[in-house]
Parts: structure tokens; sequence; C-alpha cells
């Protein structure tokens, strides 16, 4: 028995190293393209080992990283195509948009899962049919979205007589990111606050706590974890999210996935050196904020589709 | 605002009829707000003759059902119709089962672990955009991809990843595969995690085998979560269109033409805004199959879940 | 083209590829500039005729010229040089091998200068395969080298009636020249954009290269070159036609600005355009070590600050190659045109089809564009390019 347990580790071992090996290759060679230079990115031979196959630099970082847009000695470029390095700018849109509409989906989401699971809002279906929502693939909204964007202001002058833009703006795309994700938020929602007992609440309702109180202090609190992970899971999707932003952005919010699909040059084509390094730059806080919670990731996961 | 307002507003609110619905009012409105006019406004579109390059929307003549004629013709549409559902198959089919043999090797702890999770995790939490470029250098026939198979291998492998008709599907279907196993794997290790111990040590005591558990106990528990794993993915797969973008553009040929690829080139690159409104409505037609097998299937297993309810919660306040 | 839609008026320049004026054009996204040229009276005297017609559409200009994209082709001069090579190369061909005229010959070319790893090249070791030619072959772009291809057999690809002439027998030689030439070529470059084709010849591993005119720069001073000064430019081969030589390059990007019908300073914004594109500082741009606008008007080759960048012989044959370019199909709908293109020879390079069935199958998909855009108004425009002298004297019209 013993020995079969061994070698059952040792299989185990075995498999999952294989998967870490091919997990890892590509995210390993994106790091250490952020580290070559143009004629080491695309190379015949492959240079595979920094400092014995090719000459690591930090240009790509100096590049990404540098603070005020072109620099008139053209030292950290390559050539004059290469200027529009605002990757702070990428940054910080994404960063907002992308959290608010991630907390904002959260929250509301939340707030329908509860009622859903204790007062069966909407109806038995309704879970079902917001899913639909989720199922529209962007590029068939993404016109008639940004003809109705684009036509939004002019209904609200007349009607509000009040001017809001919605095309090219933060809440433009906060909203549909918010709407594009609930689905998800519903459903993962439903599952964790499906599982705390109403007896705590019935106990806090009797002693006098409005719905509300009880919502923040007793059901919120239970499943804070849940909430955690549905945040991560969400913040991944609007985090990547490319074909929306395209259409609806430009020039004044600029995401990092469209940013980064900006990165061409007209010697070079793609800069893969510049990319790379904004991917592992970008990609370590969600891994580090995954990292945190993991505890909490593998279990609540399961979309409420476990018996316990 | 005058106390008494307040606590008129309070009560209001307390009221379950009122309370219940104070959710619904703003995540409905937002998706009628958002999503309503613009389905109406293509459904509208998709009737007139229009190109970008033709006028505005508003002064285009309308061509009554001919473009859905026309896309029902299209051998380009129908084509790029089954290669999406082809390799949304492929790629779901692949991550749901690695996922699964993942799970079933990581849910219980042993040494390390932690560190095989993070890892499994990182790939879906980069960017597709980077994930395609990153992968349009490693895929090159003489790249380390290759290089890495002709070591293992010990042959000189040339797969044309990036040029050959059926190995550029493949890598389409890879990189997604790479990209999105984490999702799968994830939803069904916390599925693991979660099953009651009872049922499994119930069967141990009575001397079922370690397939036998797993076939017989684990399996049917775990139902519903490959159920879900497999809608979720699904839904996203249909969409793929990063990937190929960056990594073929399509090509060769069309032989990595997804559905979204082909309707992003006849709206913004072709700009038949409205043939194209008209081939997404027959799309979403056909999507809405999968849409109404996915509620279908979901509804199924969430209702044996729910019958399972107060035996649930009974187990909850005993503990 | 979102602002076709959106007109949001955020932009009074665009800046764009050269192919998309005649849609931009038809959208009303952008303005034509005439009014304002009576008064500016720029100077487009030295740009070659068929760029400057690039910047017209149906006869009106509607954006200005900064980048002269045209083809060019690039040799390993170092190995055309081994004298060996060279008596082999005359012996069996007939003549000095150096810059090809025709594409026959740069077949010749292609199909003697390669080899493989380890083998003894006319008294060279190679350390790494040769290949015998590179031009692009993958989809968005391969097409856009056939362009050249098929100008240079004289013919235009539309009659008076939009008909399409692609399917006659010089479309179908084209194709069969671009499939045969990829014999010699790496069997990958159907996937590969400028990201891997430049690499692979600045780095040694083929002989010749149809491409941007950037590649000479390129192969000169990008980091991890191996080919610097070795590289010898070539005005981009021909066919002969009733016996005489014609050479086309084509124009397969390069950029022009045009200004935003929803500007709200639409004639500062031509102002600008004018001096920002004008020969002083369109040349300080060009002149630029980091630039990447090419050169393009004759007068680039006495700015001292461009030869010093380019280099002489480079600047020559680059000029010559924009006296021949011809455009990217100037009309309405040229990238849904294009795109059929692009399909059908994708499956004709890789033999799956045949070049006839390829030409025959881009033409029906011509017809039905055509049909569909509006047949009289693309006559109109068709016409306009054609008499402007945009593809030369070519035949067919």
């Amino acid at each position: 028995m013993t020995r079969r347990r061994a070698a059952f580790g040792v299989f185990r071992h075995v498999v999952l190293s294989a998967w870490t090996l091919i997990v890892l290759f590509p995210v390993a060679w994106m790091v250490l393209t952020s580290f070559k230079d143009a004629g080491d990115w695309v190379s015949w031979p492959t240079r595979w080992f920094p400092f014995l196959d090719f000459e690591p630099t930090l240009l790509n970082y100096r590049q990404i990283f540098y603070i005020g847009g072109t620099t008139a000695s053209g030292e950290l470029r390559r050539e004059a195509s290469e200027q529009a390095y605002a990757i702070w700018k990428g940054v910080v849109d994404s960063g907002v948009i992308v959290t608010i509409a991630s907390l904002a989906s959260l929250v509301l989401g939340a707030a329908l899962a509860y009622a859903i699971s204790r007062f069966r809002t909407g109806g038995r279906n309704y879970p079902y049919t917001i899913l639909t929502v989720r199922m529209l693939p962007p590029i068939v909204i993404a016109i008639p979205m940004l003809i109705y964007y684009t036509s939004l202001p002019e209904f609200f002058r007349a009607v509000f007589n009040v001017r809001v833009a919605f095309f090219d703006t933060y809440h433009g795309l906060i909203l549909l990111y918010i709407v594009t994700t609930l689905p998800y938020v519903i459903w993962m929602m439903l599952a964790f606050i499906d599982a705390v007992p109403r007896e705590l609440e019935h106990a806090a309702r009797l002693m006098g706590a409005t719905r509300l109180t009880t919502l923040r202090v007793v059901v919120f609190p239970l499943v804070a974890s849940g909430m955690a992970v549905t945040l991560l899971f969400v913040f991944i999707l609007n985090w990547s999210e490319f074909l929306l932003a395209l259409t609806l952005t430009q020039p004044n919010v600029l995401t990092l996935p469209v940013l980064l699909n900006k990165f061409q040059s007209a010697v070079e084509g793609r800069l893969y050196g510049p990319q790379a390094a904004i991917g592992t730059v970008v990609t370590l806080p969600v891994v580090v904020f995954g990292l945190l919670i993991q505890k909490h990731l593998v279990k609540g996961f399961s979309f409420g589709m476990i018996r316990r | 605002m005058p106390k008494g307002t307040e606590r008129r507003l309070g009560r209001w609110l307390e009221r379950e009829s009122v309370f219940r619905l104070v959710p619904l009012v703003p995540v409905q409105g937002l998706i009628l707000a958002l999503l309503a006019v613009p389905f109406v406004l293509t459904l509208y579109i998709s009737l007139l003759r229009w190109r970008l390059t033709r006028g505005f929307w508003t002064a285009a003549p309308f061509g009554g059902l001919s473009n859905f004629a026309d896309a029902l013709g299209d051998e380009a549409l129908l084509n790029s119709i089954v290669r999406t559902f082809v390799f949304a198959g492929t790629a779901v089919a692949l991550e749901v089962l690695i996922g699964f043999g993942l799970a079933l090797l990581t849910y219980r702890s042993f040494r390390g672990r932690r560190v095989y999770l993070t890892i499994f995790l990182v790939p879906m939490m980069i960017i597709p955009v980077v994930i395609g470029y990153n992968f349009s250098m490693l895929l090159i026939d003489t790249g380390p991809l290759n290089s890495v198979l002709g070591l293992l291998s010990g042959q000189d492998i040339r797969i044309r990843w990036l040029s050959e008709y059926r190995a550029a599907q493949v890598a389409v279907v890879l990189a997604d595969v790479w990209q999105w196993t984490p999702l799968t794997f994830l939803i069904l290790v916390s599925g693991l995690t979660g099953l009651p111990p009872d049922p499994v040590r119930a069967a141990q005591v009575m001397g079922a085998t370690r397939w036998q558990v797993f076939r017989y106990v684990q399996l049917p528990l775990l139902k519903p979560v490959i159920v879900i794993a497999l809608v979720v993915r699904t839904m996203e797969a249909l969409k793929i269109f990063d990937l190929p973008m960056l990594l073929t553009q399509g090509g060769p040929g069309n032989a990595t033409e997804t559905l979204s690829i082909f309707l992003w080139r006849n709206a913004w690159v072709f700009n038949k805004v409205s043939y194209a409104a008209a081939a997404s409505l027959l799309v979403l037609v056909l999507f809405s199959a999968v849409i109404f097998a996915s509620i279908w299937l979901l509804r199924r297993e969430r209702a044996a879940l729910e019958a399972d309810g107060p035996r649930r919660r009974a187990e909850w306040s005993r503990r | 083209m979102a602002e076709a839609v959106a007109k949001t008026g955020e932009y009074d320049i665009f800046n764009h590829q050269m192919y998309m004026l005649p849609d931009a054009a038809e959208a009303g996204v952008v303005i034509p500039l005439d009014e304002y040229a009576a008064r500016g009276k720029p100077s487009f005297d030295d740009i070659p005729k068929t760029l400057r017609n690039e910047m017209y559409y149906t006869g009106k200009l509607y954006s200005f010229f900064t980048d002269g994209d045209q083809t060019i082709l690039a040799l390993r001069q170092d190995l055309i040089e081994l004298a060996p090579a060279r008596k082999a190369f005359k012996a069996k061909f007939g003549w000095e091998p150096g810059c090809p005229d025709t594409w026959k010959r740069w077949e010749e070319l292609a199909s003697f200068f390669n080899g493989k790893k380890g083998q003894n090249f006319y008294g060279i070791t190679l350390d790494k395969d040769l290949y015998g030619a590179q031009e692009y072959r993958s989809r968005e772009f391969g097409y856009r080298w056939w362009q050249g291809r098929y100008a240079s057999k004289n013919k235009l690809m539309l009659d008076r009636n939009m008909k399409p002439l692609i399917s006659g027998p010089e479309g179908i030689e084209a194709t069969r020249e671009m499939v045969a030439l990829t014999t010699y070529m790496p069997k990958d470059i159907f996937g590969w954009g400028t990201p891997q084709n430049y690499p692979f010849f600045a780095q040694g591993n083929s002989f010749s290269i149809v491409a941007f005119p950037s590649i000479v720069g390129y192969a000169q001073k990008a980091q991890g070159t191996l080919v610097s000064g070795k590289v010898r430019s070539c005005v981009v081969p021909g066919t002969i036609v009733g016996g005489k030589l014609i050479r086309r390059s084509v124009q397969p990007a390069g950029t022009n600005y045009m200004v935003s019908r929803y500007s709200k300073h639409p004639e500062a914004a031509y102002w600008f355009l004018q001096w920002f594109t004008g020969p002083e500082v369109g040349n300080r741009a060009i002149a630029d070590p980091d630039g990447f606008w090419d050169p393009f008007r004759p007068s680039h080759l006495r700015d001292p600050r461009i030869a010093a960048k380019y280099g002489e012989q480079f600047l020559h044959v680059t000029l010559e190659n924009a006296k021949i370019a011809v455009p990217m199909l100037p009309l309405q709908g040229n990238r849904e045109y294009l795109d059929a293109l692009d399909v059908n020879l994708q499956e004709a390079f890789h033999g799956r089809i045949t070049p006839e069935e390829a030409m025959k199958r881009t033409a029906r998909a011509w017809d039905k564009t055509t049909d569909d855009i509006g047949r009289t108004r693309q006559m109109e425009a068709w016409r306009h390019v054609v008499e402007a002298g945009s593809y030369f004297d070519a035949e067919g019209y």
C-alpha cells in the first residue's frame, strides 16, 4: 500500500512537472524576450541563454517606463516611429476602468445574487437568461454600440439638456464592462450566498437589524472570500478585453490590450521586446493577487455546482 | 434628508416586495439601456444597404432581406462558422480533459501543491494580445517550440505552425488550450475540493477500489461542475478573436479565420456594416442552439442540486 | 474608419496607409484640399507621377504623401562577387550575375545562389542553410507583391466597365511566377510578416529579398545584422512585353496625411500638412537617423543629409523604383477586392488550386463586389485612375 502510494506520488510529480514546463515555457520566453534587443527577438538560430547567446539589455524596460514620451536624443528608441510609449497612460486607464467596472459589477451582481437566492427575484429562470448576455459575441454589437454611444450625447442634450459623452470615455467602457461581466458575478456569488445558512440572517433580523445591515454585517462578510475570487475572475476578463476597447475608444482612452497592439514599428513590424516587457510587468500584480487568495480560489470556483 | 423621509425610505426598503427588487432594477436597467438599443440597431442596420463608404447610416437605402440572402449563400461565412465550432469544440474538450486530469492530481494536499497551483493559473492572467505576439515568435518553424520538440524526439522537427493550413489550425487551438486550461482546472479543482467527504469514505469502507470510488461516487457528484466548466468555456471559445488574429491574421488562406475575424473583416475592413450585421444575426440564431443547450444542461444539473437543498441546509445547521 | 460613424471631431488629421484614401474619401471622413492648395501652391512637381496620383481621388486632392514605400530588391553582393560563382553562373545562364532585369532572371539567381549548411559554395563554407529568395507570401501581404508583378505585364487589372482582366494570361503568369519562386524560399515564409522576414535576411539566411525599402537600412545597421556592407539595392525586376522591358514596383503600404471633415480647423490642418510634408520638413524627417519615412523625391538625392543616411547606391535605386511604382488598386472597397485576391493567391501558393482557378475565382469575387458597391460609380473612379496614368500606359482599358 505504502509503496503504491509512493509510486503514485512520483507519478503525480512527473505529470504535474510536465505540465508546469508546458505552462512556463511561453512565460519564460516572454520574460527572456523582454531582456532582448531587437536583433535577438526572432533569430536564426534561436537565442536561448542570456550572456551566452545574447547580451541581455534593460532597454525595453527603460523604454516602457520612460516618463514623458519621446526623447530628443533618440537614446531610448530604435527609430522615430517608436515614440508612442505612453505605457503609463495605458496602465492608468486600464487600471481605473477595470477596477471600477469589476467592483461595480461585483457589488451589483452580489446584491442581485442575494435577492435571487433569498427571494427568487426575477423568477426561476433569471440566472439562465442572463447568461445570454455573456454569449453575445462582442463583435456583433461593436458597430451598433459605436453608433449608439456616439448618438447618445445628442439624445441627452435634447432631452435633459446636459452634455455627456460615452464614446471614448472611462464611463462608457466601464458601463459596458459591468454589463458583460455581470452574468459571471451573479453565478459565482449565487453559489457563495446559497451556502450561507439563513438562520444567521434570521437571528440578526430578530435582533432588529434592517435588511441592509444584515446584508452588510452578516452576509457579505461570510462570503468575503468568495467575493475576492469573483473579483479576480472578473478583473481578468476585463483586463484582457480587446475588441470593445478597440472599437469604443480612441484617442483619449487607451487600455493596455489596445496599447499593446499598437506596438508596431514601421521598420521592424512588431516590437516584441517592449511588448514582452509590458506583458511581464502587467502580469505580475495579477499573479500576486491570485497567489494571495489562492486558498479561496481553489475552493470557490465551482459556480455552486456541487452538493455539499 | 429630513429624518422623517429617511425613516420612511428605510421602512419602504424593509418591505420584502421592495427589497427583493432593489438590485434587480439597476441590473436590468443597465442591460436594457446598454444592450437593447444596440441590438435593435443591429436589426435595423441589417435591413439596410449600408457600407461605411456610403454616407451615414440614417441615409442608407433600405435593402430588405437581401443581406440575409447573401449571408446564407456566403461560403466564407459558413466555413468560418464550421471552423469556429470545430476550434471551440476541440479546444474546450482538451481544456476540460486536461483540466480534469490535473485537478484530480492536485486537489488533495501534498508537498509542492501550492507551487503547482500558482504556476498553473498564470496563463489565464496574461493579456491575450501578449500571448498572441509571444506565440508568433515561438511558432516559427525553426523557432523555440520546434527546437524543443526536436530535442525531445531526437529528430529535426519542422512543423510549420504559422504557415501550413492544418498546423496553423492546430496552433490556434493549442494556444487557446494553453491559455484557458487554467480556468477549467480551477473550476474542477474547486469542485473536487468541495466534494463532501462522507460518500467517498462510505464507499471506501464498503471496499470500493480507487477506480470505483472515482467512477461511481466522485464523478456523478462532480458532473454539474464539469457541465459549468464546459458551458463557461464554450461561451468564451466561440468568440475567439485575438489569438488567431495576432498569430496568422486568419491565414494561411482562410484556415484560421474564425467567425469573429470574419465579422470584423466585413465590418471594419470591407466597410460592409449592414452585411456584417445580417451575418451576425444569423450567427446569433445559430448560437442560440448552443445557448439553449447549455441552459438546458445547467438547469438540469441545478435542479438535481436543489432537490438536495433541504438536506444540505440541514447539514449546515448541524455544523 | 470608426470616425465615419463616431464623428467626434477629435482629429484634425488622419495619418493612414495610402490605399485607405478611396474609402475615406467616399465615406466623407476626409475633405478635398484643392481650394486650399490653389492658394498654398504646394510643390509636388518633383514627386514621381504615379505617387503624386495617389494623393488624389476622382481628380481631387485629398492627401499629402510623405513616405515612398515602394518595393525594392536587395541582393547579397558578397555572394555575387565570388569569382568562381560568377563564372559558373555565367556558364549556366549566359549573363553576368548582378541586379536582374526580369523576374525570370531573379528566379535564375535564386536557383543558383543557395545551398545547404556545411556545403562548400564556390570557395566559402556555408555556416547555415542559404535560401535563394525571400518575398512576402503570408496572408495580408502576398497580394501586395503580386500587384507589382502583374503591372509589369503591362496590363490593367480592370477594363473600362470594371470587368476584371486579372484572370487573363498575364494574371495567371504572375501567379505562376510567384508560386515557382517559392521553391527557393524558406517553407515557413507563408506565415511571415516583417518581424520574421527582415531579421531572416539580415542574419544572412538568404540571398535576395523583395521588400519595403527599409530592408536595406535594416540589413546595414540593425542590431544583430550579419550582412552589413554586403547588400546591394536593385531596381525591381520586370517583364519583357513586346520586346520592351517593363519594370514595376508596388507601393504596398506607405503613409499619407488627410484632413478630417470633422476637424474644427481644417484650414490650419491643411497649412500644417503643407509645411510638414513639404520638401523642407519632409526631407528632414526622411534624413532623421531614426526616421522611418522613405525617400521618394528626386531632390532627395541632392540632400546631403539623406545621402549620408542611406548611401548613394540605395538612394538612386529607390528613387528609380519610385518612378515605376504602381498603387494598390486605388478604388473604393479596394481592401475587399484585394482580400479576395489574397485568399485565392494563398490557395494557389499552397498548391491547393491552380493559378488559373485562383484568378478565375478572384475575378468572380471582384465582379460581385463591383455590383454591390455600384458599377457606374466605380467605373468613374477607375477612369480617373487610368487617365491619370497611375498604371502608366498599361493595356486593357
